[in-house]
């Protein structure tokens, strides 16, 4: 297919951002793992099946590339996430509450509870993503889910 | 509202800054001479970089000392540390980890650092490479009587009443060979820890304590690159 990049960076560009945070939790890290992403996705000479394909990939490289981010053990933590957090705006306090919580989940969790409920992929398309089996995510999304019922009012059983 | 309404109204808060959404529209652009090198990032462990601030360990410019049990390529690089310029001893540990030894061949301090170029591969930094960003940086000391003591190259400055309402540090340095001096210090912690990040404007909002950098060494710029180094190898085995 013919892939207009304006329009994929304006559409995911955000997306990927909230991807990328969700791992890094830190802004200057998570905007450098997006960057990668499109810069990949701008040389890629990959014949994508549709748009819906270019978003998965798009989000298995921002998040592998997010990952990298964080492993490095002498990464540097540029600014600090509370000031980053306060500078947010949010429509409810209990927004921000949701955030926090998701944020201090173990990454392996967090990054499926945010493909689930954000980008609403399903467990196999998760998998996929994330390049795991199809039991280790569903174990993940229920595990993730119980500590967030644990933490936060009004989180619903499911 | 249930859990998946409620979860992508709190996420759709998180947004690219409006900078860095124009600097990466245009990737062949943003990507431009970044093929490698596209951005590094190095460090120095925690508690090495604290024992090293403290000024508790002598680093040797004398004589070459090898430990016996260590192989390898040591390397000699001129350094700032605790505003004075020295020359350490580096010896390569890892794919991209170094280790600085004293004149007793001990190890004093651990580094290390990669780049990611333009397709988000990782690679391996020289020390030289490394030294030259570090020599880049300012460092936070902390005094006995907890004054906060600013370093930059040769530059020291008590900043103690220069923190902002949050304890943050905001510090603008005038160094014509660093396109980076405008500085910000936070979370800054009672056990020596803090995060700086350099940038070469001044962060939106933020008001920048000018130091003082008349005195400021300008000469470095052959040290920073790392010129001159002596390399030195050492028998490994039999």
């Amino acid at each position: 297919m013919t892939m207009d990049f304006d329009n994929i960076y304006d559409r995911y560009s955000d997306r990927l951002y909230a991807a990328a945070f969700n791992i890094c939790r830190q802004q200057q890290d998570a905007e450098d793992a997006v960057q990668d992403a499109f810069i990949r996705l701008y040389h890629s000479r990959k014949d994508f099946e549709s748009e819906e394909h270019i978003k998965a990939w798009l989000l298995r490289v921002t998040i592998n590339a997010a990952k990298s981010t964080k492993r490095l053990f002498w990464n540097r933590m540029r600014s600090s996430y509370e000031e980053y957090m306060d500078s947010l705006v949010f429509e409810e306090e209990s927004d921000k509450d949701l955030m926090d919580e998701v944020l201090k989940l173990p990454e392996k969790y967090r990054i499926v509870i945010h493909l689930f409920y954000f980008e609403e992929y399903k467990v196999k398309e998760i998998a996929e993503i994330l390049n795991t089996s199809e039991n280790t995510v569903k174990t993940r999304l229920l595990i993730g889910r119980r500590i967030l019922k644990d933490k936060l009012e009004g989180w619903e059983d499911e | 509202m249930n859990n998946k309404d409620r979860y992508q109204r709190s996420f759709n808060t998180l947004h690219l800054s409006e900078d860095f959404r124009e600097k990466c529209r245009n990737p062949e652009e943003s990507g431009k001479g970044k093929i490698m090198n596209f951005r590094a990032m190095y460090g120095i462990s925690k508690l090495a970089a604290a024992a090293v601030l403290a000024g508790t360990i002598a680093l040797g410019s004398a004589g070459v000392c090898y430990a016996n049990d260590i192989g390898g390529i040591r390397t000699r690089i001129g350094m700032w540390i605790n505003g004075e310029k020295q020359e350490v001893e580096i010896q390569q540990t890892g794919d991209s980890s170094y280790a600085i030894y004293d004149e007793n061949g001990e190890e004093t301090m651990g580094f290390g650092g990669v780049s990611i170029d333009a397709f988000g591969n990782e690679i391996s930094m020289s020390a030289e490479e490394l030294v030259g960003l570090m020599n880049n940086e300012c460092h936070l000391t902390f005094t006995e009587d907890g004054r906060l003591i600013f370093t930059y190259k040769n530059l020291v400055e008590d900043v103690t009443d220069q923190t902002d309402k949050k304890g943050n540090l905001y510090i603008h340095v005038s160094d014509p060979s660093n396109p980076n001096t405008y500085f910000d210090i936070t979370d800054i912690q009672e056990d020596g820890g803090y995060s700086t990040y350099a940038h070469s404007k001044p962060t939106f909002g933020k008001s920048y304590y000018e130091a003082d950098s008349s005195d400021l060494a300008t000469e470095d710029a052959a040290m920073e690159r790392g010129d001159d180094i002596t390399v030195s190898v050492q028998a490994v085995g039999d």
